[in-house]
């Protein structure tokens, strides 16, 4: 049937449909044997995959290639991680890596590399989440052991550096069942009744297996949560945990983390000696620079001359005094002429002025002045005061008008 | 001008930061004879201060002692001996 006649690009399109749409081909995982495995200047890697019956092809592109632990060589036996795709221009299906760890590691390894990839994708490991260690923390937490060598560190290192400087530890267990549960527990009661400015975490080193609490997910996640910034000290050179990738910063080991969080107090004499050094020296040059102020001052006339200086002191003294004088006198005059004018008004207004128009004042013997005809008796003696003495009578009658 | 803490009061980080804007103004040249002996002063007080701030404060070792789900005390931890 001419009607059935199909293209290559068809049928390649329709079995990549078919293959890519199994689910179990989303995301397999194959154990088997490395053989042509070539990595290619642009970073992707090119191999197969076989057992004893069969082959696959495979391939790993640069980005996840450059996660691998290693480099793998023909007749490793290796677990690979991807996805099952089809290649439509050459019409191949091969495997799509994403993790492949060398085959032995065991089943922890794989859990890792299942979390870790998972934690990635969530954004956790990102260097945006990344808070800065403060470079002057006042008290630095440390979540480890009681009993291992890394408190031990840690203080020896600290005091070194910064004898001020206070530490809190939250003694925890770091490895075994419980480790994990009390790792998170301390960060986060640190975190809610601040206790710290930074935190240390970590342990002095192991194995894989030691070391298994900083790869568990509520670990990582409260690493990455913290408000207080992290430092990991897991104590080992080259195997990361994902603690570490979750941390701000990591350190290889305790000590190590110490030198990162704890100030170097002799870094700090140090500045600060320079800083004495600079400010005698800024304040010299400023002294240098004001020399030729002082020497002009020291030139001028009072130096020089101090007998002309005084003498012109002296009339510009006179000067003054004269022109305060002068003020001081018209200030006088004025008042003198007020005081004129007062007086002139106080007399209008004295009863000895009334009298002298010929009034005069009669008062009784006590000195009381008699207004009215009710204030005397017949008989009594009374005295008449006129501006030039006093005439004493006695009343003969009273008539009322 | 703003209320000034005294000097003796100031955190090391403040003090340090203050004494390396004295030196730096200092060093500007844009100051007087007197502004500059006032500034240089200063500036020799603020490190005796922040010299005495670091060697006079004396290590501590905390241990944190959880008595309850939200409580917690501290206890001094001997571990500082070498």
């Amino acid at each position: 049937m001419v009607d059935n006649i199909y293209t290559v690009s068809d049928v390649n399109r329709i079995i990549k449909q078919m293959i890519e749409n199994r689910a179990e081909f989303f995301n397999i995982q194959l154990r088997g044997e490395v053989s042509n495995f070539r990595k290619y200047a642009s970073g992707h890697c090119y191999f197969t995959l076989k057992d004893k019956n069969s082959v696959i092809k495979a391939v790993m592109f640069r980005g996840r290639a450059a996660e691998l632990k290693f480099l793998p060589k023909d007749g490793d036996q290796v677990l690979a991680i991807g996805r099952i795709g089809v290649y439509e221009r050459d019409g191949i299906y091969q495997l799509y890596v994403d993790i492949m760890i060398a085959s032995g590691a065991g089943d922890l390894m794989v859990a890792y590399e299942k979390l870790k990839q998972k934690l990635e994708q969530e954004g956790l490991f990102l260097p945006a989440r990344k808070r800065e260690i403060p470079t002057q923390p006042q008290k630095i937490g440390i979540i480890t052991s009681q009993s291992g060598a890394a408190i031990h560190d840690i203080i020896t290192v600290s005091k070194r550096r910064s004898p001020g400087v206070k530490l809190v530890f939250f003694p925890v267990k770091v490895q075994g069942e419980d480790a994990g549960g009390e790792i998170v527990k301390a960060i986060n009661f640190m975190n809610e009744h601040k206790l710290a400015d930074v935190l240390i975490v970590g342990r002095g080193g192991g194995s894989i297996e030691d070391l298994w609490a900083f790869n568990e997910e509520n670990v990582v996640r409260a690493i990455a949560y913290s408000k207080i910034p992290v430092v990991t000290a897991i104590g080992h050179e080259t195997d990361f945990t994902l603690a570490d990738f979750a941390a701000d910063r990591r350190a290889a080991t305790p000590s190590q983390a110490a030198e990162i969080v704890v100030p170097d107090v002799r870094e700090f004499l140090r500045h600060l000696e320079q800083l004495n050094q600079r400010n005698i020296h800024a304040v010299k040059a400023v002294i240098e620079r004001n020399e030729s102020k002082i020497i002009e001052f020291s030139n001028a006339l009072v130096f020089k001359e101090p007998d002309r200086w005084l003498a012109d002191k002296k009339i510009a003294v006179d000067n003054c005094l004269n022109r305060i004088f002068l003020s001081i006198n018209s200030i006088k005059q004025e008042y003198e002429h007020k005081y004129a004018l007062l007086v002139t008004r106080l007399d209008a207004a004295s009863p000895l002025n009334i009298m002298s128009r010929g009034y005069s004042i009669a008062r009784k013997a006590d000195g009381t002045i008699i207004k009215t005809i009710n204030a005397v008796n017949v008989g009594e003696s009374i005295e008449t005061v006129t501006t030039d003495g006093v005439i004493l009578s006695a009343v003969t009658d009273v008539k009322r008008r | 001008m703003p209320a000034k803490k005294k000097i003796k009061d100031l955190k090391f980080e403040e003090a340090l930061s203050k004494l390396e804007n004295n030196v730096k103004l200092l060093e500007s040249g844009s100051l007087s004879l007197e502004e500059a002996l006032e500034v240089f002063k200063e500036g020799v007080e603020l490190s005796q201060v922040c010299h005495d701030k670091l060697n006079t404060v004396q290590q501590e070792v905390q241990k944190v002692i959880v008595t309850s789900e939200q409580n917690y005390k501290y206890v001094p931890f001997g571990e500082v001996e070498e």
